[in-house]
């Protein structure tokens, strides 16, 4: 069985990705480019961004509020 | 070793276990976060996602019951690849996942989920919650 380790993508700050609860985040090079509530759009957006690179973002969504602990 | 998604605001804090993973059918291509759910028996991605990636979706309707309630789901398949490097730092294998579900609207769950079938017949997984981490073992 081999263990697995996380490959190359850094996650944006704890504080950087509280400020975005609910919404859908493209994230490239650990930071944030893109974000919203429509993840097509921001898909989109980021790719733009990442084109010249010819890299990926990649996007997830930021919990709600409601789903987290207080 | 994957390290919980981790959040703060206004003075509170809370992680995930949320795993980067890289979905593929043809040559379309999406790394996203899937949730690991071991409460969920197979895995369920947004319409959105079935449509950036142009997924064969069987039409057929069906009922996915839920803690949350019953959710009106598609069926398809999709390639999926943790976006993770083995101890030699060689990345993950990509394997097909015959079945996954496609929720009717973008916003019927959370977050895309990454169920126990066929997941964690490949995978080990351990979770160390109060660290903060979990650990894939991929199976042979």
């Amino acid at each position: 069985m081999a263990r697995l380790k996380m490959l190359e993508d850094k996650d944006p700050s704890p504080d950087e990705l509280g400020k975005h609860l609910g919404e859908w985040v493209a994230v490239y090079g650990g930071k944030i480019i893109a974000h919203g509530m429509n993840p097509t759009l921001v898909l989109g957006e980021a790719t733009k961004q990442t084109a010249p690179a010819n890299a990926q973002p990649m996007i997830y969504r930021v919990p709600e509020r409601k789903l987290l602990l207080y | 070793m994957v390290g919980y998604t981790k959040l703060a605001w206004e003075g509170h804090s809370d992680k995930i276990p949320m795993l980067p993973v890289i979905l593929s059918w043809g040559d379309r291509t999406l790394k996203t976060k899937m949730l690991l759910d071991t409460g969920a028996g197979v895995s369920f991605i947004p319409p959105w996602m079935a449509k950036e990636l142009r997924l064969d979706i069987d039409r057929s309707d069906r009922v996915a019951p839920g803690a949350g309630g019953n959710l009106r789901v598609q069926s398809s398949k999709v390639n999926i690849r943790p976006a993770v490097l083995d101890t030699k730092r060689r990345p993950a294998r990509s394997r097909l996942m015959e079945f996954v579900l496609i929720t009717a609207d973008d916003d019927s769950l959370p977050f895309p989920m990454l169920g126990r079938h066929p997941f964690f017949n490949w995978y080990n997984v351990e979770i160390r919650e109060k660290d903060g981490v979990f650990i894939l073992k991929q199976r042979k």
